[in-house]
């Protein structure tokens, strides 16, 4: 019945043969390679999309966060003398943070193209894919951002790390299965905190930029992305380590570095703010998507 | 003394029309200058915390390190106030999107149009009070000895600092006129290097590091070089002057070969349908 009236929906995304939709296994089945199909054809549209005819800037911004990555290094070691702790963490955790925090950048700081789409008027193509709106932007941000960020950026850091002295693995086999799991729950939550955000554009109309703008460097800041938690004063980072900013990004780089001791509860946290932000992220979304207005350009 | 006075005239026109977008669109402009402020002094607190918890980093005390910051919203100010309109400081999308040519046929020198189509008097002031703010505070609770000199110091400073980071970006964005597509946005990448890098102290760095971060990637000239001379941590002023004569004349040099490529074989971005 679901499938039946899918088929017939005019606005439905998907279109499900009607033999499909009298066998309820075959459906589910059906539809699931389906969404997967147009997921995968979304992600690797958008991952060839990004080196067309744009390879200067790309690289241009792959060398500044390098960069960038080889400045808080050195910051970091001038700070810290080699083999003594600082509030219970060693130079090397902290580079190895480093490391982590500029290879997997994309998956801590989630920026899908619905903000830029709507900015550009193209958010209208969107809907007229066969594949559901918060699935292309997310299917675009991991095309765009993920695949070619690992293959060209992370993946060559990652290896080359061990010459520039750093310790590139998780603290033990527990951290590392931790630190996965804490990240598969900050890209859930960064996802969530995007389509709030993208809600939020919605009624800004086209002031949506100045706010993009102005949300990136709070991002960085209070996520714990940039900066480790423990180099704040008047114990700021004890606070924002419990925020849904800092669950993305300080929460699994301090458990795959071993400078977390609470995984559990950071782990708990992070849940919470999935559960919390998902719910208000769709409800939101949904409702601001009436009041979507596009100039373009 | 004509050039003069139409830098003058452009400039009041560009001012007026800033003005008017405020007028027009209040709730609009007031959320961009309100966005910038917030952005920079998001980056900014970073240091400042790093500075806190270590009581001073980079061989600068925590006092020392709000100067840097200050002075470093102060560049930033200077810069979105004659640069940040009409992409004059974004001058690849100019030139990848083949817009040169709309330049070219005005009657007005392209370097009088590039110079104060960015003027933002209104909508680029944010950060710049923000500055003024910042390096007043920090000026007040230190024991810098303001005078005179120090003011034509901090200005000559301050001129220097934008030259060098302008010139940067414009050196930058001259591979739009060989690849336009390619490098269109590749000033977006100079800005985003200056605004990420800026802010950090070299001091505790070696000297080869120094020299790199204030020549190849000339972050260090921007705030923390002359920061330190500010501060009478450095006494050569001359090298400032020189740094940013050297970017300037680079800068123009490597502009104007682009532009005589420009003129031999334009933009293939220029179709007869459009110019994109």
């Amino acid at each position: 019945m679901i499938f039946l009236k899918l088929y017939l929906n005019p606005g439905a995304h998907c279109r499900i043969p009607v033999f499909l939709c009298l066998n309820f296994k075959k459906g589910i089945k059906f539809m699931k390679y389906k969404v997967l199909k147009s997921c995968w054809a979304t992600v690797m549209m958008s991952a060839k999309q990004v080196f067309d005819g744009n390879i200067l800037t790309i690289s241009g911004e792959y060398f500044i966060k390098f960069m960038q990555f080889i400045m808080f290094t050195l910051i970091w070691k001038s700070l810290i003398k080699d083999g003594k702790s600082f509030d219970g963490a060693e130079l090397s955790q902290i580079l190895t943070y480093s490391l982590m925090a500029s290879i997997l950048k994309p998956q801590l700081d989630i920026v899908t193209p619905a903000t830029s789409a709507l900015w550009e008027g193209s958010i209208i193509g969107r809907y007229t894919r066969p594949i559901s709106v918060i699935g292309s932007l997310i299917a675009e941000t991991i095309g765009r951002y993920w695949i070619p960020v690992f293959l060209f950026y992370g993946l060559p850091l990652w290896l080359l790390s061990p010459l520039l002295g750093i310790n590139p693995f998780p603290a033990s086999f527990f951290n590392g299965v931790m630190a996965f799991v804490s990240l598969l729950l900050s890209i859930s939550l960064g996802f969530a905190l995007d389509l709030l955000f993208a809600s939020f554009a919605i009624r800004l109309k086209n002031g949506c930029w100045a706010a993009t703008r102005a949300r990136e460097s709070i991002y960085s800041l209070l996520s714990g992305a940039l900066i480790p938690f423990i180099f704040f004063p008047w114990g700021l980072g004890k606070v924002f380590r419990l925020l849904p900013f800092g669950s993305i990004g300080n929460a699994p780089l301090t458990i795959y570095t071993g400078i977390e001791s609470e995984i559990m509860i950071i782990v708990g946290v992070q849940m919470f703010w999935n559960v919390v932000l998902w719910i208000a992220g769709i409800k939101i979304f949904e409702k601001s998507e009436e009041r979507m207005i596009s100039f373009g350009g | 003394m004509d050039k003069i006075k139409t830098l003058i005239r452009m400039f009041k026109i560009y001012g007026k029309m800033d003005l008017l977008w405020f007028l027009r669109d209040t709730k609009y402009c007031l959320m961009y200058i309100f966005s910038d402020m917030i952005s920079t002094l998001a980056v900014v607190v970073g240091v400042f915390l790093l500075a806190v918890k270590f009581d001073g980093i980079g061989g600068m005390t925590e006092k020392e390190i709000i100067f840097m910051l200050g002075y470093s919203v102060l560049v930033e100010g200077v810069f979105a106030l004659f640069f940040i309109s009409n992409n004059a400081g974004q001058i690849s999308r100019t030139i990848g999107r083949g817009q040169m040519d709309h330049k070219m046929i005005q009657p007005l020198p392209v370097w009088i149009q590039l110079a104060t189509e960015g003027f933002s008097p209104v909508s680029g002031n944010g950060v710049l009070l923000c500055g003024i703010g910042l390096v007043y505070y920090s000026i007040s609770s230190s024991e810098i000895n303001v005078s005179g000199i120090w003011i034509v110091l901090l200005l000559i400073n301050l001129i220097a600092s934008c030259t060098i980071m302008i010139s940067t970006i414009y050196m930058l964005s001259c591979t739009a006129f060989y690849a336009p597509a390619a490098a269109e946005e590749i000033a977006s990448v100079g800005i985003g290097m200056f605004e990420s890098l800026k802010n950090y102290p070299l001091g505790g760095m070696n000297k080869s590091t120094q020299i790199f971060f204030c020549s190849l990637i000339p972050v260090g000239m921007i705030v923390w070089f002359p920061s330190r001379i500010l501060l009478g941590k450095f006494d050569i002023m001359i090298f400032m002057i020189m740094a940013a004569a050297i970017f300037l004349v680079l800068a123009v040099l490597i502009f104007k070969k682009g532009m005589r490529y420009y003129a031999k074989y334009g933009s293939p971005r220029y179709s007869s349908f459009g110019h994109r």
